[in-house]
């Protein structure tokens, strides 16, 4: 069957892929395993596209690739040093990750890291700077809680929206990023500004007891356990559980799943209320040990990268891993790219986004000659799929390149 | 054009499509590929539509072998295929539509392109006004729309996939009267079809497919008998059924329901069923079918009156006393991406266990399948890779399967070949038999008559009806459909 599962999407933020080929024995785990194809050409040709995307970015800007690439790989694995920052970006970024690729179990494209991030900053910071004095062992489980709740809480607001007002949570999401920056900077300008800092607007130092503690002499936090403990048990869940199974069959058919006696609303609710908890934990961790008190800033770029990561998972929870840990490895070559190549740090932004758009083409394009029937044929004008019984066309009202697999 | 496939086959997997077919395509000829649901039709037409290529064999086109890679390709050569499902941009004038698929179409639109397009939509179906919006139109003037399209592209072969499947009576008339038309003007056309009437109605030739082969070839267009047992491989008998007599109180008791959703609307709908009757529920698409089907089914709460199911309200959505077949089964009762075993437990995923094991049931998935024929009866299978039909199959196995005492069926004999049908009814009436009440809503008159107890009629959201069977007038219930004032 050629075409298979993969590339047939045509929007670009359909987070996973859905099945086309027979599965092997043992039922869930098996169907989560064919659903998402390897891919490994998708892989190659996405990293080529990059490689050379990058490359004619770099000449553009009147710089040998070579020397550059160089550069990035020191400031993201060459050294004990780089490695230890790479993971240092990587704890938030794949808690994001999570906050993204679990509303995407659900078939929901939430872009709401960032802000519920951003929001688990101040309701962590809240906690410390009203009640964290005096409460000893406590105080830091406590504080991560305040976290997470003002994550969930976050991404409730968008939840409920959704559930019950029927507004597009991708648009609600991204919306909402844009208020929890500006609340800070209010904070930290205004009510929570330290009297002491002259004109730094930061809050005051976190108290001691309010700071986790780093590992190894290198910034490395209890976060990336953390987040490697939620993709493990996020894994496990969805591929062993009857807790995925519902995942799945919300996603695929809403009707069945209600008749099931599953109420789409509530786990809309629920499912981006835990996916805003493990971001507001990343916001309240990166204000806790990074800086170590809330200062405008906080955090920035990790929920969208964290978006990316999730998206080139394909929803594929132990994916997020190795991507988490490249994605970040390129935010962390930012600064060495700043100081030994003399280019600005927000390159890395513009690396991430070719990174992303490589990803994207890589994933649309099949087969040279199925691509230009596509391009040039009038199934661009909107032929749908030959199959009466396409997944692609129905499930979503999307026009399937009729070159799917299904079969009459 | 002279077209001759030779020796064509086409393997996916382990699934044998086609096998060695070979075949002569005539200018000025209708012919007609029957079929049950898997036996190849398609697959061997979307060979030659160039949407998939023969693993082995040959096209031939007046003689010369052609490779056709690509759909485009094959309208290159002037070969035109109109698909189930519409291709028309309901927000675009039918107009517009033409000239999206059309060829030579210049950048800017002068009245005189314009006028072109429209001239020949009026030789095809000349009651169809070209400034009309597509998504105004009938499913039979959409088709014709589609058709005139696929001319316009310069076909001259023309391939039509189960052109008749969506179409009420009189439109499908039209459709076989434009078909004999385009013969008669020389092009050569393909009916894909598993209803005989479009074979005896409109074909010159009929090609029987089975099992991917070529299992008869004959000019004999109206000799069902011989068409049916080619088709199924055995002659088929009827069975005599007896049905338990209707007795009072009312199973079903449906009071002043008025609902709406989306562009669909139920109107004061009326009506009360005992146990073991079967209510029949005709009328064209698009009067409110799939609204009163989610509203019986307790999907969607009505927004007046009452629906009773044993003198008690339904429960909501998750009503164990209601087995439900709704329309679009891929998208509405069955999850794509999970296997079948899991979609034949799906309704009761709630009482699984939190770890999953499945191994316990497996078994009486197994049967489950072989005895609703769903091909191939694999259960780890991803339902979405099934064929239309077979997912029908395999909803039908699922919802049938208990002892529901209320079974609604939205148009359940969509995509089922003859033989599946059958089983269809067979399994319907034997649940009328055991005592449940039965709502049947269906496109096809003939079928309801034969089997329901009681026939209405659904027209703009209001019920007209409920009659009993034998007392139903073809014609006064023809007028109820085209909406005639009472």
């Amino acid at each position: 069957m050629d075409g298979g599962g993969r590339g047939v999407t045509a929007l670009p933020l359909q987070l996973s892929d859905s099945a086309q080929r027979p599965a092997s024995p043992g039922v869930l785990a098996a169907a989560w395993r064919s659903s998402f194809r390897p891919g490994l050409r998708a892989l190659l040709s996405a990293a080529l596209l990059f490689v050379a995307s990058a490359s004619l970015f770099f000449l553009v800007l009147g710089r040998a690739p070579l020397p550059l690439f160089l550069a990035l790989w020191d400031g993201s694995f060459g050294s004990g040093f780089a490695l230890s920052e790479t993971l240092v970006k990587a704890s938030p970024v794949l808690l994001c990750a999570l906050a993204t690729a679990l509303p995407a179990a659900l078939g929901l494209i939430s872009v709401g890291a960032e802000g519920q991030l951003g929001m688990g900053a101040i309701a962590g910071s809240a906690f410390v700077l009203l009640a964290g004095e005096g409460l000893g062992l406590a105080t830091l489980p406590l504080m991560l809680l305040a976290g997470a709740s003002g994550g969930a809480a976050y991404a409730a607001l968008a939840g409920f929206l959704r559930a019950r007002l029927r507004v597009n949570e991708t648009i609600s999401t991204l919306l909402l990023n844009y208020l929890p920056p500006l609340l800070i900077e209010y904070l930290v300008y205004g009510p929570w500004k330290d009297p002491a800092s002259v004109g730094w607007p930061a809050t005051i130092s976190f108290p001691d007891a309010a700071r986790p503690s780093t590992y190894f002499d290198t910034r490395l936090h209890a976060g990336l356990l953390i987040g490697l403990v939620l993709v493990a048990i996020f894994h496990v869940v969805a591929t062993r559980t009857r807790f995925g199974l519902c995942l799945r069959l919300l996603r695929d058919s809403p009707l069945l799943a209600e008749r099931a006696g599953l109420s789409f609303r509530n786990w809309v609710l629920w499912i981006l209320l835990l996916g805003g908890a493990a971001a507001g934990i990343a916001g309240i961790l990166e204000v806790s040990v990074i800086e170590g008190r809330l200062q405008s800033g906080v955090g920035t770029g990790a929920g969208y990268a964290g978006f990316l990561v999730a998206f080139l998972a394909r929803g594929r929870p132990l994916r997020l891993l190795p991507l988490a840990l490249l994605v970040s490895g390129l935010s962390a070559a930012g600064d060495n790219l700043q100081m030994s190549a003399d280019l600005p740090s927000s390159v890395v932004y513009v690396l991430q986004g070719l990174l992303f758009a490589a990803a994207l083409i890589a994933e649309r394009r099949r087969s040279v000659p199925a691509f230009a029937a596509e391009v040039g044929g009038w199934t661009a004008l909107g032929r749908p799929c030959s199959a009466g019984s396409c997944p692609r066309r129905s499930a979503a009202r999307r026009l399937c390149s009729g070159r799917c697999s299904v079969r009459r | 054009m002279n077209v001759s496939l030779s020796h064509l086959s086409k393997r996916f997997g382990s699934v044998t499509a086609n096998d060695d077919i070979s075949l002569r395509l005539l200018p000025g000829e209708v012919c007609a590929l029957l079929g049950e649901n898997g036996a190849g039709k398609s697959t061997l037409m979307k060979l030659l539509y160039g949407l998939l290529t023969p693993d082995s064999g040959e096209i031939q086109l007046d003689g010369k072998p052609v490779r056709i890679p690509s759909p485009r390709a094959a309208q290159a050569l002037g070969i035109g295929m109109l698909f189930q499902q519409f291709s028309l941009i309901g927000a675009l004038s039918v107009t517009d539509n033409l000239l999206l698929g059309a060829r030579g179409v210049p950048f800017w639109l002068s009245k005189r392109t314009l006028a072109r397009a429209q001239h020949r939509l009026r030789e095809l179906a000349p009651g169809i006004d070209a400034r009309r919006l597509a998504r105004d139109l009938s499913p039979g003037e959409k088709q014709l729309v589609e058709l005139s399209k696929v001319l316009s592209a310069g076909a001259r072969l023309v391939i039509l996939d189960e052109p008749t499947s969506l179409l009420a009576a009189p439109e499908a008339e039209r459709l076989w009267r434009r078909l004999r038309e385009l013969a008669r003007a020389g092009h050569g056309v393909v009916l894909i079809t598993h209803k005989l009437e479009d074979v005896a109605a409109c074909a010159d030739r009929v090609v029987v497919l089975r099992a991917g082969r070529v299992v008869l070839e004959t000019r004999a267009v109206s000799d069902r008998d011989a068409l049916v047992s080619a088709m199924l491989g055995a002659p088929l008998g009827r069975r005599p059924l007896k049905r338990a007599a209707a007795v009072a109180p009312p199973r079903l008791s449906v009071c002043q329901v008025c609902a709406e959703w989306g562009d669909q609307k139920l109107e004061q709908v009326s009506f009360e069923l005992a146990r073991g009757q079967i209510l029949g529920v005709a009328g064209v698409t698009g009067n409110g079918q799939e609204l009163l089907g989610r509203v019986l089914a307790g999907l969607l709460a009505p927004q007046a009156g009452r629906i009773a199911l044993d003198e008690r309200a339904l429960v909501g959505p998750a009503d164990p006393r209601i087995a439900y077949v709704p329309e679009q089964p891929l998208l509405n009762a069955v999850a794509g991406s999970l296997p079948l075993l899991v979609n034949l437990h799906a309704l009761g995923v709630r009482q699984l266990p939190w770890w999953l094991s499945f191994e316990s049931r497996r078994a009486g998935a197994q049967q489950l399948l072989e005895r609703f024929d769903v091909r191939p009866p694999e259960l780890d299978r991803p339902a979405a890779t099934l064929s239309g039909g077979n997912v029908q199959k395999l909803v039908l196995a699922r919802e049938l399967s208990g002892e529901p005492a209320l079974i609604v069926a939205c148009f359940p004999g969509m995509g089922l070949d003859a033989a599946a049908s059958r089983r269809l009814v067979d399994e319907l009436l034997a649940h009328a038999e055991r005592g449940a009440a039965v709502v049947w809503i269906g496109e096809d008159l003939d079928q309801l008559l034969a089997h329901a107890d009681q026939v209405a009629v659904l027209q703009r959201g209001r019920l007209r009806g409920p009659v009993p069977v034998a007392q139903a007038d073809r014609r006064e219930l023809g007028s109820w459909m085209a909406g005639a004032a009472a």
